[in-house]
């Protein structure tokens, strides 16, 4: 990333948090400012409330508030955060509801191109 | 010759039909399960390990490696707990834990697994203080097993309740949890099985109940599930 580009600031949702500190290590390390971490959907929304991101990780299955639950409150409340859905198995339900959201949807994987590409393609588009 | 139906097929042979159907449609279920803990389940631990594995390669930060060596070492951890698992619930008895059984005292056993799961506070523990002839790792699964399904499932109060009965002790541990359908609930032991409700609150394997009752079988007492009002009641009875 270029010096002068302001870095894009992201939450990231997930009940994992072997999942978080590896997302924000090589978030950080691909250039993305991580402003809050969440472990499910309510803390989330607090997040966006607190820290006023560009973009959200959004794990989908998370005990309490799950991430289908947080998202028409997150659309509703904060329509400027761009959301991703990144789940460790999407199914066809899982796979024609984000469609029908029009909310990009990644697979979890170790590699962490694909989730900083659609971070920075979901933010700019903003 | 008496046939089924409109189809002048043979009655018995009709019969074996649809037997046949239903047998293919429980393997199908099978499948389907197998597919989503090979696909969900033991994904998030190897897809961890591989990208702290990478993440470690690329950075000389000293506290950030040692933050993902312990990670990995976690994740890699889970996947063993998660194979013995699999080999518990599949009837698999080499994977069982190999020490005798001993007499253990229920309450503080179950305070430590309440908080082995994250539980806060005391737990609340009615009944007397009774012991139970166990083998200790195969308890502390058990309770830790039950007691986070009640966290993880429920909403609101967690409740233990501690009975003598002819065969040994009855430990009952409530929580308020309407979500599971009765249909559900007659499959909540079987291999892998996870309902709707559970599968829309948290990820999980559909192995953590089978386990339980194995490993309470294999120790001569038993594990059931039952409904009182909205709450579920998981009923563990144990020798003594």
């Amino acid at each position: 990333m270029p010096a002068n580009e302001e870095a894009i600031r992201v939450v990231i949702a997930d009940d994992e948090p072997d999942v978080r500190t590896l997302l924000r290590i090589q978030l950080q390390g691909a250039g993305f400012e991580i402003t809050c971490e969440a472990a499910d959907g309510r803390a989330a929304i607090e997040c966006c409330e607190a820290t006023h991101p560009d973009a959200m990780v959004l794990d989908l299955l998370m005990p309490g508030m799950n991430g289908f639950e947080a998202i028409p409150v997150l659309r509703r409340e904060h329509p400027d955060v761009a959301i991703v859905a990144y789940t460790a198995v999407a199914g066809e339900f899982v796979r024609k509801e984000m469609a029908r959201l029009r909310i990009p949807l990644l697979l979890k994987s170790g590699d962490v191109k694909p989730l900083a590409n659609k971070l920075r393609e979901v933010a700019g588009a903003r | 010759m008496t046939t089924h139906g409109d189809s002048g097929m043979p009655a018995a042979g009709a019969d074996r039909a649809a037997e046949l159907e239903r047998a293919l449609a429980d393997v199908d279920a099978v499948r389907r399960r197998v597919v989503n803990v090979v696909g969900h389940v033991l994904r998030t631990p190897t897809t961890t390990i591989a990208g702290m594995a990478a993440a470690l390669q690329a950075t000389d930060d000293e506290t950030t490696r040692l933050e993902l060596i312990r990670g990995i070492a976690r994740n890699a951890a889970r996947l063993e707990e998660l194979l013995d698992e699999l080999l518990i619930a599949s009837g698999v008895n080499t994977a069982l834990p190999v020490v005798d059984e001993t007499r253990v005292a229920l309450r503080p056993a179950i305070q430590r697994a309440w908080e082995s799961v994250g539980g806060r506070g005391p737990l609340d523990i009615d009944g007397p203080d009774v012991d139970a002839v166990v083998r200790p790792p195969a308890l502390a699964k058990i309770l830790s097993t039950l007691l986070d399904n009640a966290l993880r499932y429920g909403h609101g109060r967690v409740g233990v309740r501690l009975t003598t009965i002819p065969s040994g002790v009855r430990i009952e541990i409530e929580s308020t949890n309407d979500g599971p359908t009765d249909e559900e609930l007659t499959h909540a032991f079987e291999l892998l099985y996870r309902g709707e409700h559970a599968v829309m609150t948290a990820p999980g394997l559909g192995l953590g109940l089978t386990v339980a009752r194995e490993l309470a079988r294999s120790d001569g007492g038993d594990v059931r599930l039952e409904r009182s009002d909205g709450d579920i009641v998981a009923v563990v009875d144990l020798p003594a």
